[in-house]
C-alpha cells in the first residue's frame, strides 16, 4: 500500500488546504526559530552586560590588538606619592584591567580580573594578577596596599628554600616577588614583562593545617577562590579574619580615609562596594578616578565607553533587555498558543471533512493504521516546506526584533549618559561591545530545536485529531431511508 | 455448500429503552453465478441486511459464513478480497481520477498493478478521455460506472450493490443492470443488489424480499 503516494494525489488535488495548513506550520515554526534566536542573543547582550557593568566601581581600558597606551595620572596625593614606586607596574600600558577598591587604608589596588570574563571578538585583554607566583613560594595570595605597598599578608605556611631547607615565612621576613604581567586571550596567558618586588610580610593569616581555605562569615561559608565572586568573598574573608585577629593597636590601623575607626561590618561594606553604602563612596571615588583619567588619560577610555550614572542607572539598562525579551517572549508564547488551537481546529475540520472518504477506505478493507499514515505523510511534507521557509523568515524576522531591542537599549543608554554627567556617581559602561553583542548570529540551535518541535506539535497534533474522529460509521455508506 | 450462507441471523437497533428490532433468525444462501435482488419497503431493513452480509455492521445474533467460514473470523480480508460494494452514493475518493478511485481498491486488496484498469474501466462504459479525470467532474451516471469497476477491478466472488440505480436514469440503470447480469452468468460472481424497483428485480436470477411482519429475508415471485 503506498501511503505515500495517496499523500501526494491528496496534497496535488487540494491545494488550499495544504496552503492554509502551509501557513499555520510556517507561522508556528517562524515563532520558534525567533523564538530561540531571541533568547540566544539576550544571552549574548546578558554576557555582555554583565561583563561590562560591574558591580563594583571601575574603569575599564581597552587594548585592541597588541595596540597599548602609555600614561600617567595622578589621582590624589596618595597616588603621587606611590606613583613613582608603581608606575612600572601599574602603569606600564600591559594594564587593560585595573580595579580600585577606596575607603579603607586608602586606595587599594587589587591585581585581580576574574577569569570568566566574556571577551567580544575583536578584543583581548592584558591583566595582572592578584595571584602572584615566585621561584621559591608556591602561591601567595594577598594584595598590595597603597598605603604600604611593600608589606604583604601571606598565608600561613608559605615557606622559601635556605641551603635546601624548608623556612616558613613570618611577619617582617622580606618577601622577593617576581611579578609578572600578563596578555590573555581566550586560549593563552602570555607572561609580557615581569617586575621584582621587595616586599615585608606584615601580616600572616590562616592556619595552614587546613587543606583548602575556609573562612565563615555571616553563617556562610566561603571555601575556594576559582571564581570572581569568591575570589573577593575569599578576600573579604581573610580581612575579617585579619582584623578579628588583630591586636587592639593593629585594629587602629583599620581606619579610613577620615581617620574613623571602622567596625568589622563597615569595613567589609567598603571592601566589597555590593551594599548601599559602599557603592556611594565608591561611585563618588570612581567620579574622581574618572575625571583625573580624563585628564591625565584620556585615551584610555576608547570611543566605545560611556560613563554612566549610577549601578541602579546601569541595571535599567539590563533590565530594559531583560524586560523586552520577557515581552517578545510572552507575545511569541500566545501567539504559539493561538496558532497550534488554531491548527488543532483547522485539522480537525479537514479530518472531520473526511470523515467519508475514511469510512470508503475502511470498507475497501483499508486499515485505520494505513489511513494514519498517508495523512502523516501529507502533514509532514507541509511541515518540511513550512520548516525550510521558516528558517529564512525566522532568520529575518528575529534580526527585526533584535534591532528594535538594540535600538531601545541605547536610547536608554543616552538616557543614563545624561544623568551620569549630572551626577557625580559613574560607572563605566562599554556601548560599543553592546552593539556588537546585539548583532544575530546564525546559529544551528534554533534550526534543531524548531524542527524538533514542529514535528512534535505536528504529529501530536494529528495523532490526537485522528484519534477524536468520531463517526466512521461504514453504514454511513449505504442508504439511511432503510 | 453455498457460497454465501446467513444463518439465523437477527439485528435490532437500540434506541434508548426500546428495541426496534429488524431482522429476526433470518437465513439465506446464496450461490456463485446468480443475480439476486432484495426488495422491500422502505425501512424493513434490505439495507441493514446488506450491511450485515458486507461485514459492514455485525448481527446481534446467527452467522454469516463464507465458503463455511464465518466472515468476521478476518473481515479485513473479506472487505479487502471477497466483497465488492456499489453503493447508491457512489463513495468514490472525491479527488482522485477514474483510474486512481480503482487503482486504490487494487492497492488495498494487494493486488498487481498491471492490471488493466482503463480495460476495466471501458467496459463499464468510461472512455478513456475521462479515465484521469478526477471523478467529481463526471455525471453521476459516470461516476456509479467507476463505481462499478472499483468493486469488479479485484474480481471479487461476492458483489453487493445498494440502489445503485436509484440516483441514475433509465438507460444507464439499464447498462448497469445488464453489466450485473453479464458479471453474474459470465465471470461466475454472486451478484446481490438491494432495490426497490421491482422491474429490476423482475430482471435478476432470484428475488428476496423482507417480510416486515415475521422480518425474514424470504423468496419473492416478482
Amino acid at each position: 500500500m503506498c501511503d505515500l503516494h495517496y499523500a501526494l494525489i491528496y496534497a496535488k488535488r487540494n491545494p488550499f488546504k495544504i496552503f492554509i495548513l502551509f501557513l499555520i506550520m510556517l507561522v508556528l515554526c517562524t515563532l520558534l526559530v525567533v523564538a530561540v534566536y531571541l533568547n540566544l542573543t539576550c544571552e549574548n547582550i546578558f554576557k555582555e552586560l554583565y561583563a561590562n557593568i560591574d558591580y563594583r566601581s571601575e574603569l575599564e581600558g581597552n587594548i585592541f590588538d597588541d595596540q597599548y597606551y602609555t600614561y600617567n595620572y595622578e589621582i590624589n596625593e596618595k597616588f603621587k606619592k606611590l606613583e613613582a614606586e608603581n608606575e612600572e607596574l601599574l602603569l606600564s600600558g600591559y594594564v587593560d584591567h585595573i580595579d580600585y577598591h577606596f575607603g579603607l587604608d586608602g586606595y587599594l589596588l587589587n591585581f585581580y580580573c576574574p577569569d570568566e570574563t566574556y571577551l567580544s571578538e575583536g578584543y583581548q585583554r592584558v591583566f595582572i594578577f592578584g595571584t602572584f607566583q615566585t621561584s621559591d613560594i608556591k602561591m601567595i595570595e594577598g594584595s598590595l596596599d597603597l598605603n604600604d605597598p611593600k608589606t604583604v599578608i601571606v598565608p600561613e605556611g608559605s615557606f622559601y628554600y635556605e641551603d635546601g631547607e624548608k623556612v616558613l615565612y613570618d611577619i617582617g621576613d622580606t618577601l622577593n616577588l617576581e611579578i609578572p604581567a600578563f596578555k590573555r586571550d581566550r586560549t593563552n596567558t602570555e607572561v609580557i614583562k615581569s617586575d621584582l618586588y621587595e616586599l615585608k610580610i606584615s601580616g600572616i593569616y590562616e592556619p595552614n593545617e587546613r587543606t583548602e581555605e575556609a573562612y565563615r562569615i555571616n553563617e556562610r561559608l566561603y571555601v575556594s577562590n576559582e571564581t570572581a565572586k569568591e575570589y573577593y568573598d575569599l578576600l573579604y574573608a581573610k580581612r575579617q579574619w585579619a582584623y578579628e585577629n588583630a591586636s587592639k593597636d593593629d585594629k587602629a590601623s583599620f581606619l579610613d580615609n577620615d581617620g574613623v575607626t571602622l567596625n568589622a561590618k563597615y569595613y567589609y561594606y567598603h571592601i566589597y562596594a555590593k551594599d548601599y553604602e559602599s557603592m556611594l563612596e565608591v561611585n563618588r571615588l570612581a567620579d574622581d578616578l574618572s575625571k583625573e583619567l580624563s585628564t591625565y588619560a584620556g585615551g584610555v577610555l576608547m570611543d566605545g565607553y560611556k560613563v554612566t550614572s549610577t549601578l541602579d542607572e546601569a541595571n535599567k539598562v539590563v533590565n530594559s533587555v531583560s524586560s523586552m525579551q520577557r515581552s517578545i517572549n510572552i507575545a511569541i508564547g500566545l501567539l504559539m498558543v493561538i496558532m497550534l488551537l488554531g491548527m488543532s481546529f483547522i485539522l480537525q475540520l479537514f479530518l472531520k471533512d473526511r470523515v467519508l472518504e475514511m469510512g470508503i477506505n475502511m470498507s475497501l478493507g483499508r486499515s485505520r493504521f494505513s489511513l494514519y499514515r498517508q495523512y502523516l505523510y501529507e502533514h509532514l511534507g507541509v511541515l518540511f516546506a513550512a520548516f525550510l521557509f521558516s528558517q529564512v523568515n525566522g532568520y529575518y524576522l528575529s534580526s527585526l526584533f533584535i534591532g528594535m531591542m538594540r535600538d531601545a537599549s541605547l536610547a536608554k543608554q543616552e538616557e543614563i549618559l545624561k544623568l551620569g554627567q549630572d551626577t557625580s556617581k559613574t560607572i563605566a559602561f562599554k556601548t560599543a561591545i553592546l552593539k556588537d553583542a546585539y548583532q544575530l548570529r546564525f546559529d544551528i540551535l534554533p534550526f534543531g530545536i524548531s524542527f524538533i518541535m514542529i514535528f512534535l506539535i505536528v504529529t501530536i497534533t494529528l495523532s490526537f485529531n485522528f484519534l477524536k474522529v468520531k463517526g466512521i460509521v461504514l453504514l454511513d455508506l449505504l442508504r439511511k431511508t432503510d | 455448500m453455498a457460497l454465501l450462507e446467513v444463518k439465523n441471523v437477527s439485528y435490532y437497533y437500540q434506541d434508548g429503552d426500546n428495541k426496534r428490532e429488524i431482522l429476526k433468525d433470518t437465513s439465506a444462501a446464496f450461490e456463485r453465478g446468480n443475480f439476486y435482488t432484495i426488495v422491500g419497503e422502505s425501512g424493513s431493513g434490505k439495507t441493514t441486511f446488506l450491511s450485515l452480509i458486507g461485514a459492514l455492521d455485525r448481527p446481534k445474533s446467527g452467522e454469516i459464513l463464507l465458503k463455511g467460514h464465518n466472515i468476521y473470523e478476518d473481515v479485513k480480508r473479506y472487505r479487502q478480497k471477497d466483497v465488492g460494494f456499489v453503493f447508491q452514493s457512489y463513495n468514490l475518493i472525491p479527488y482522485m481520477t477514474a483510474v486512481e478511485n480503482v487503482s486504490l481498491a487494487l492497492d488495498i486488496a494487494h493486488l498487481s498493478k498491471k492490471i488493466n484498469i482503463k480495460g476495466i474501466l471501458a467496459i463499464v462504459g468510461i472512455t478513456e478521455d475521462k479515465t484521469e479525470r478526477v471523478v467529481t467532474k463526471l455525471s453521476g451516471g459516470e461516476q456509479q460506472r467507476v463505481a462499478i469497476a472499483r468493486a469488479i477491478a479485484k474480481s471479487p466472488t461476492i458483489l453487493l450493490a445498494d440502489e445503485p440505480t436509484g440516483n441514475l436514469d433509465t438507460d444507464t440503470s439499464d447498462f448497469i443492470v445488464n453489466i450485473f447480469n453479464m458479471l453474474a452468468h459470465k465471470m461466475n460472481m454472486c451478484i446481490i443488489m438491494v432495490t426497490h424497483n421491482l422491474e429490476i428485480a423482475k430482471r435478476s436470477d432470484i428475488v428476496y424480499r423482507v417480510d416486515p411482519k415475521i422480518k425474514k429475508l424470504v423468496k419473492d415471485n416478482v
